[in-house]
């Protein structure tokens, strides 16, 4: 019980802090916090599918990238529309986009699920620059007039806003968060725990696992498209490098890996850390990717668990280290 | 008479090597029916083809009356049928309350919620614990499946199975590898957990096998070599021959 106190106050000193955060921050940083934001979306969403259900996609950048093209094209396409409807459009197309592959997910699991998500990936991104007229090809499609976020008579957001933006995205992205972390709290969340752990089990115990597994991909899918909702907005600009490409599927991965597999909030960590990671290179040295290979290879090899699980680590030592000392705390005598 | 399970005329083969050569096996409602047969006799794969991880290659299996031979297991089991692992198979990284929270999730129909979270699943809690005392697991209820014992994770395979309620269980080896006081307990379990159900068992202990038994199956080489009562298996010449003479008494 003390714990989950414990943890509501950081929760709402967090909430506090993200709050006040843009009377203090520059415009470099807010923005920085708003690409952080919506990594972490991101990250989350790959998350529920890897740590949850035990499925590895390497095709994220997929629904990313369909939801930000889809937001894209209806805005440069559809006179007056306002952003709501536009988000909308893009976080659904991404979920559809995943409904029409759940029939990949009942016949292959594992590795080749991985390398087939990863395939898909590819195509999408040969067909976006194929499809010029549309998607603008290499190119991109840039947003030029980013309508209001508004509903009519209630409120009108003007994304262009540094704060605005920054207080947007923030909301959504901490509700999107907080939805996923609540399903994994439903019985279909503890249903993806047990598949993650022991699919044939789970199917024993009276579960129709590919369905179950489905649902949270569409879920996961929705979420993505989401977030490439949000990037789009952020950035103004929707191209096949910055949405489709393989390393925005990678992204994600390493931000979980580096955070802690297995644990909700991991990827946030992750992708707080990596985007560190890169200020700080980018400091010494032009070949950024070489020093996240190195620290990839390095959290795979020495911190299978990432942060979180050094973390976890670390208290079982000083556990240790306290008792040694005399100082018997209860938590120990179990 | 009517059965709860039968098969007709069940073959399997793995790539030609004939495991399950032609087996008609019919249960009772309400016995308790054990499955002996050496090493390799196929009673394994007998269990897969009941509950559905294979179709097999000939025949037709009928649960209560139903033909099931193309259900998934999934379905076998909504209809009534569970089943226990002979190598145990958990949740790795879950408590033993979330095991059977999950068992009995499934038992309640709530299958795809995700709306409302597990904590408010009226009486869910309440009948998670409540088996857990039954079992008397309770002191080990918020520990991780793979930190318990090899005796207590076997109480939880068997559990768990339960936990979903089926009318028809089948329990691989539940006994294999414990102490003989192990044993004794687990058998007790079998007991409690079983009581006005169906169930097949399969299990090298003879005293296991001839003390829970109402009726005794013997396979040898994917056929069915005998099917009788306790005593009337142990008096069976064919069956001495085949299997209880040959120090086979105990694995
Ligand atoms: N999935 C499989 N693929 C290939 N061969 C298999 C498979 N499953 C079982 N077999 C073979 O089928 C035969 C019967 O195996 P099964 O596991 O059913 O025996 P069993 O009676 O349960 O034996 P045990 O007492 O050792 O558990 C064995 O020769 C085994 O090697
Ligand atoms: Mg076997």
């Amino acid at each position: 019980m003390a714990g989950n106190i414990k943890k509501l106050v950081l929760g709402f000193i967090l909430l506090g802090a993200i709050g006040i955060a843009p009377r203090f921050l520059g415009i470099i940083s807010l923005n920085m916090a708003v690409e952080l934001a919506i990594g972490a979306l991101f990250a989350v969403s790959l998350n529920l599918l890897l740590s949850y259900t035990g499925l590895l996609s390497f095709g994220h950048a997929l629904f990313f990238g369909m939801g930000a093209y889809v937001m894209g094209i209806s805005i440069t396409y559809m006179d007056g529309i306002t952003l709501i409807p536009a988000i909308l459009m893009g976080s659904l197309a991404a979920g559809l986009t995943a409904l029409i592959f759940t029939p990949l997910l009942v016949r292959v699991t594992g590795t080749a699920f991985s390398m087939l998500t990863m395939a898909f990936g590819q195509l999408m991104y040969v067909l976006c620059i194929k499809m010029r007229g549309i998607t603008g090809g290499e190119d991109g499609l840039t947003l030029f007039d980013m309508p209001l976020l508004s509903v009519p008579g209630v409120f009108s957001l003007d994304m262009t806003d540094p704060a605005t933006l920054y207080y947007t995205v923030m909301g959504v992205v901490l509700i999107s968060i907080g939805c996923m972390w609540y399903f994994t709290k439903t019985p279909l969340g503890g249903v993806q725990a047990g598949i993650r752990d022991n699919a044939q089990r789970v199917e024993y115990l009276g579960f129709h696992v590919s369905a179950s597994k489905a649902v949270i991909f569409i879920i996961s899918g929705t979420f993505a498209g989401l977030a490439g909702c949000l990037a789009a907005i952020f950035q103004q600009v929707i191209s096949v490098d910055g949405f489709l490409r393989i390393n925005v599927s990678f992204m994600p991965i390493m931000a979980i890996m580096i955070g802690g597999l297995g644990h909700f909030l991991g990827p946030v960590i992750g992708t707080i850390f990596l985007m560190f990671l890169n200020q700080m290179a980018m400091r010494y040295t032009d070949k950024v990717e070489l020093v996240f290979g190195i620290v990839f290879i390095m959290v795979v090899m020495y911190a299978p668990y990432g942060i979180h699980g050094l973390w976890v680590k670390a208290r079982i030592y000083w556990g240790i280290f306290r008792h040694r000392k005399g100082a018997l705390g209860k938590e120990e005598r179990t | 008479m009517s059965f709860i399970l039968e098969t007709q005329d069940l073959r399997h083969d793995f790539k030609g090597m004939k495991v399950i050569r032609g087996v008609d096996l019919q249960i009772r409602q309400g016995e308790r029916h054990a499955i002996i047969g050496p090493n390799g006799a196929g009673k394994t794969t007998l269990f897969n083809l009941v509950t559905g991880m294979y179709r097999p290659r000939h025949g037709h299996i009928l649960f209560k009356g139903q033909d099931v031979t193309k259900l998934k297991p999934y379905k076998r089991n909504r209809l009534g049928m569970g089943r226990s692992f002979q190598i145990t198979s958990l949740f790795e990284h879950q408590t033993v309350f979330e095991h059977l929270r999950l068992g009995i999730l499934s038992r309640m129909g709530v299958r795809y919620n995700f709306f409302k979270p597990m904590t408010m699943v009226k009486g869910l809690t309440e009948e998670v614990d409540a088996m857990l005392a039954r079992v008397n697991l309770s002191e080990y209820r918020d520990q991780w499946a793979s930190l318990l014992s090899y005796g207590k994770s076997r109480a939880l395979e068997m559990t768990l199975t339960m936990a979903t309620n089926p009318d028809l269980v089948l329990l691989d080896e539940p006994c294999a590898g414990m102490s003989a006081e192990e044993t004794r307990n687990a058998v007790g379990l079998i007991r409690e957990l079983t009581t006005g159900k169906s169930m097949i068992i399969v299990e090298h202990d003879m005293d296991v096998v001839f003390s829970l038994a109402d009726r005794v199956t013997v396979l040898h080489y994917g056929k069915i070599l005998a099917c009788d009562t306790p005593s009337e298996i142990q008096k069976n010449k064919d069956v001495k021959d085949a299997y209880l003479g040959h120090g086979m008494k105990k694995q």
